[in-house]
């Protein structure tokens, strides 16, 4: 156990100027960590240009402090620059553990930061506690069959959070933000971002989404996705397809949900029409709550699903959209 | 007497210039094979070229010369039989007579030159009927697979003018030998044109045109031998080369890795990846283009073209493994001509392999080349996903082991469980292990997909109703793995596939069925690679087996047929038809099930066209062009039927995707042919 080292780093990730959703979960648990610990809590911001306003919507989820690294080379993410910015802010905050994002970038920043500290990783943590004065962390393994209880034995204790699990809990703070000054690896730097391409933009991203409303074949047209997206927009939910939906052409392939589609892991996951066989079960079966509406009470998805509502999907969908309007406007 | 004069008119310069011609052309021959065998060499390591000798050797008789492969398109048979007896018999012809002229031998008279003189007639209108059919193909009719190059029309030009000028020579010479009676019979073509020539000159414009003819003539013959391997006229060579000493390799399985964790790279990156005798069939091809016909992916409008695989391979090969490269060129290679995929695009269906009239493999090579591109990650997520699942969860859904099972509820028995027949320590107090005949192994699709899951309990039922002495795996059971194979993850085959064995191994049994042709072709033809000796069977062969012996009873006729309604349609399996010739059984199944034999598509049997679902297509979709399943449903459903029978669960899911197209709601329904024999004993279809 060190005696120089204290407190949490959160190594954040941000998207058009707000701090990435995962970002602010870890910063919720790491606060509540932080208590027991003693220490502080830190962020890590790296970020082409000014840096002000995330560090200003970390500090309301309970930053103490701020490791800002600005560079026009860290503009867009590049393996190497956000590499040497996060074990900058690693150096400058010597902290207990880092918290890293459980997305491909975090992923990759935080398996880099290991080996460089030659320290250990733990990844797709879902849990992280105090226990006999050390650190754990569960995360779950083969489909969430087995649960993992892990301890770090090395300092600092990296790990990958999973996104969607901790809650967000604002606990403001005053924060004291420290600039890194920083030396790239100059073969980070070969690396060169030529494009960037957004995919439809008017969609929120399925894989992030924590509310997907999906529709299938039992929607029989293209029109009837207009319930399906009144619906999502009353739930503030993504919209999803499956593959039957998207072979009709009712969809683009984007929206596919399914074994040849994206995988999602929402908190909810409302299935209209969809009959749940096990090709589109492999893209969303690791939801938390996955609520089912088909006319075919013999539907596979009713042999998983948490919620079954067997009925017509062209009266219970309204009805439910109905029902949640005049909940939403009551509250 | 009956004979002609050999070489007259013919000035010895002329006859001079014959010899050291043929000589040259011999050469030219020679020393160009010779090369090319230099660049078959520089490719990998394959099997042996001489085993099986009897095969090899019959083989070439009966596909190499009596063309049985070419035939099955009648009319390309016709033709190419024409050109190729045709041109045999006059090569032959022409040269025997070098023992007339040097060899001091007297032959050529008599009886003997008229019969000779005939069949060189013949053999010379056959050459040119053969050359008019395939003018006809080519430029009238236009068949988009024969699309050709330069050497495609020299081919058809230089042995049109052969003929052509042969029988003008002819004609010049009975001409000028005042047309012996004789000759009318024997060489009846060369007489009437000679009678036509007689009319349109005069005695010495016909030496002169005779002995000028005879100077071009030789000199085509001869620069059409020397040109031989630089033209199409190579596959004379190649292509019977090819079908007698290609590497015969076991239908249905894949060429073995050893060490493969230890490689760094498997399968085909570069050309000399591929083994030599995947080289040396690429020299065979005369672009003739039937696989590109008989390609599904192909006619799904997906980027492969099985014709185009060969040619790019033949190109790289030829352009990289020539003799001294010029170090300045960047010659491409494989990945620089192909891409990922096409490569992807394919089924592996066989239906190249099939159609290819002199014994090339594309589908090999793609299967090398898909073993590369996995090996450097180069598959699509959906695909990879399958792969981890497989390796991590035993299957390829990420679902859970101890749901294998499922498919049970709802049957009013009990399933046999190997486990709890044979292992000691899971019997009872005193109790013997039961040893079973048959090893009932599922399958993943039979296990978890609720449409194969019906497959699985229709087959369980017969087999209680048969008496059979059976157990399943149940829990134990792994994937195959078959289907990461092909998608060429064989680190995971052997391992998996190992895994499997053993499990296998540890129980008693004489036989293995299964209904699934994917878990059958990977456990009958992959698994012996893995040190496995299980004999395997289809469920459709095992069915088949208990209704002749009566173990099924047989059903009355009266019961089966619904009135009105159409025999279903039956769907052949690509796995258990071109990869284990199983085309009857299912059919008899069928037949005693609904009343009537099932109603046939024209693609069917060996020339059935695939469903989509192999070649780890389930788990992955290539969004160009159209679903292949689509294609395949609509093939059925113009023969009319409203049920559409298969042997295989992937062909089962994959009908029922393309059936459940919004504009063909409610044409017709898909079912394996065990749920039809099961309905038909008065099994309801749970």
């Amino acid at each position: 156990m060190s005696d120089t080292r204290s407190g949490l780093l959160v190594v954040a990730e941000h998207r058009d100027g707000k701090l990435a959703n995962v970002s602010l979960e870890s910063l919720s648990a790491a606060r509540g960590l932080v208590e027991a610990l003693g220490g502080p809590l830190s962020v890590a911001v790296a970020a082409g240009s000014s840096a002000d306003a995330l560090v200003a919507e970390a500090a309301r989820y309970g930053a103490e402090r701020a490791y800002v690294a600005v560079s026009p080379e860290l503009e867009t993410f590049r393996s190497g620059p956000h590499t040497d910015a996060a074990l900058a802010a690693i150096t400058a905050a010597q902290p207990r553990a880092v918290l890293f994002a459980n997305t491909a970038s975090g992923r990759d920043v935080a398996s880099r930061c290991a080996h460089r500290l030659g320290v250990g990783l733990l990844g797709d943590v879902t849990r992280i506690y105090w226990e006999d004065g050390s650190l754990r962390v569960s995360h779950p393994c083969f489909g969430g069959t087995v649960l993992a209880e892990k301890e770090a034995t090395t300092e600092p204790a990296l790990m990958t959070v999973r996104t969607n699990v901790f809650d967000r809990v604002e606990s403001p703070a005053t924060i004291e933000t420290q600039a890194l000054s920083l030396d790239f690896t100059p073969s980070g730097l070969l690396a060169r971002v030529i494009e960037v391409v957004v995919e439809d933009a008017g969609m929120a991203s399925l894989e992030e989404a924590q509310i997907i409303v999906s529709g299938g074949r039992g929607l029989g047209g293209p029109e009837n996705f207009a319930m399906i997206h009144e619906l999502a927009d009353a739930l503030g939910a993504a919209v999803g397809a499956s593959r039957a939906a998207v072979d009709a052409g009712w969809k683009p392939h984007q929206y596919q949900v399914g074994q040849t589609g994206k995988t999602v892991s929402p908190k909810l996951y409302v299935a209209c029409g969809i009959s749940g066989a096990i090709q589109h079960k492999a893209g969303m079966q690791s939801s938390d709550y996955i609520v089912a509406i088909n006319k075919d009470p013999d539907a596979p998805i009713f042999g998983f699903a948490d919620l079954g509502v067997v009925g017509d999907v062209f009266t219970v969908v309204p009805a439910l959209t109905e029902a949640i309007k005049k909940r939403t406007a009551a509250a | 007497m009956e004979t002609r004069e050999l070489l007259f008119n013919v000035p010895l310069w002329a006859e001079v210039a014959m010899y050291v011609g043929a000589g040259v052309a011999v050469l030219m021959v020679v020393t160009d094979l010779v090369r090319r065998m230099g660049m078959y060499r520089r490719g990998g390591v394959a099997g042996s070229r001489t085993d099986k000798p009897l095969t090899r050797i019959g083989d070439l008789v009966v596909n190499g010369f009596f063309q049985r492969d070419l035939l099955r398109d009648r009319y390309a048979g016709v033709m190419h039989l024409g050109i190729f007896f045709g041109f045999l018999v006059l090569l032959i012809g022409t040269t025997i007579l070098i023992f007339q002229i040097d060899f001091g031998l007297d032959f050529f008279h008599g009886a003997f030159y008229l019969v000779f003189s005939f069949f060189m007639e013949l053999a010379g209108l056959a050459l040119l009927a053969g050359v008019l059919m395939a003018a006809y193909r080519r430029y009238v009719r236009r068949l988009p697979r024969l699309k050709g190059g330069w050497d495609d029309h020299y081919a058809l030009v230089i042995l049109f003018v052969l003929g052509v000028t042969g029988f003008l020579l002819e004609g010049a010479r009975i001409f000028a030998d005042g047309f012996p009676s004789f000759e009318r019979g024997a060489s009846f073509v060369g007489y009437g044109v000679g009678k036509v020539l007689g009319v349109l000159a005069g005695d010495d414009a016909l030496l002169t045109f005779h002995r000028w003819g005879w100077v071009v003539h030789m000199a085509l013959a001869v620069g059409f031998v020397g040109l031989v391997t630089y033209t199409k006229f190579l596959h004379t060579v190649t292509s019977p080369a090819n079908i007698l000493l290609r590497e015969r390799r076991p239908t249905g399985s894949m060429t073995f890795v050893p060490d493969v964790e230890e490689r760094e790279r498997i399968g085909a990156g570069t050309i000399t990846d591929l083994p030599w005798t995947d080289l040396e069939d690429l020299d065979a091809c005369t672009r003739c283009g039937r696989c590109e016909d008989a390609c599904p992916a192909f006619a799904a409008g997906k980027p492969l073209n099985p014709k185009q695989i060969v040619l790019k391979s033949q190109a790289v090969m030829r352009a990289r493994l020539a003799d001294d490269p010029d170090p300045a060129a960047q010659p491409p290679d494989i990945f620089d001509l192909i891409v990922d995929d096409e490569v992807w695009s394919c089924t592996t269906c066989r239906a190249c392999v099939q159609a290819c009239p002199v014994a090339i493999d594309p589908l090999d090579k793609i299967l090398e080349m898909r073993r590369f591109l996995t090996n450097e990650g180069r598959l699509s997520g959906s695909a990879a996903k399958a792969l981890e699942s497989m390796a991590m969860r035993g299957n390829p859904w990420l679902l859970r082991q101890d749901d294998r099972m499922a498919w049970t509820d709802g049957l009013d028995f009990e399933v046999p469980v190997m486990a709890l027949l044979q292992d000691p320590d899971l019997l009872e107090e005193g109790e013997e292990p039961k040893e079973v005949e048959y090893l009932f192994f599922v399958g993943c699709a039979g296990s978890y997909d609720a449409r194969a899951q019906t497959v699985t309990r229709a087959f369980a039922r017969l087999l209680e109703r048969a008496g059979v002495s059976y157990a399943v795996l149940g829990e134990e059971e792994t994937c195959t793995c078959e289907a990461g194979r092909r998608m060429g993850e064989e680190m995971l085959f052997q391992v998996g596939g190992t895994a499997l064995k053993e499990t296998i191994e540890q129980y008693r049994f004489e036989k293995i069925v299964t209904a699934c042709p994917h878990c059958l072709n990977s456990l009958r033809n992959d698994y012996p690679q893995l040190g496995a000796d299980f004999e395997v069977v289809h469920h459709s062969e095992l069915l088949a087996e208990l209704l002749a012996d009566g173990r099924l009873p047989a059903l009355p006729a009266s019961e089966m047929t619904p009135g009105g309604a159409p025999p279903p349609v039956y769907h052949d399996s690509c796995y258990l038809g071109r990869y284990n010739g199983i085309y009857d059984a299912p059919r008899e199944i069928l037949a005693h099930a609904t009343g009537r034999p099932p109603l046939e598509m024209e693609k069917r049997r060996e020339n059935g066209f695939c469903c989509g679902g192999g070649g780890g297509h389930m788990w992955m979709e290539i969004k160009i062009g159209q679903p292949v399943e689509f294609l395949r449903t609509d093939q059925a459903l113009a023969t009319g039927a409203q049920l559409v029978a298969t042997a295989c669960p992937y062909c089962k899911i994959m009908f029922d995707t393309g059936l459940k197209q919004p504009e063909l709601e409610g044409r017709a329904d898909v079912r394996d042919l065990a749920e039809l024999l099961d309905q038909a004993y008065g099994g309801a279809f749970v």
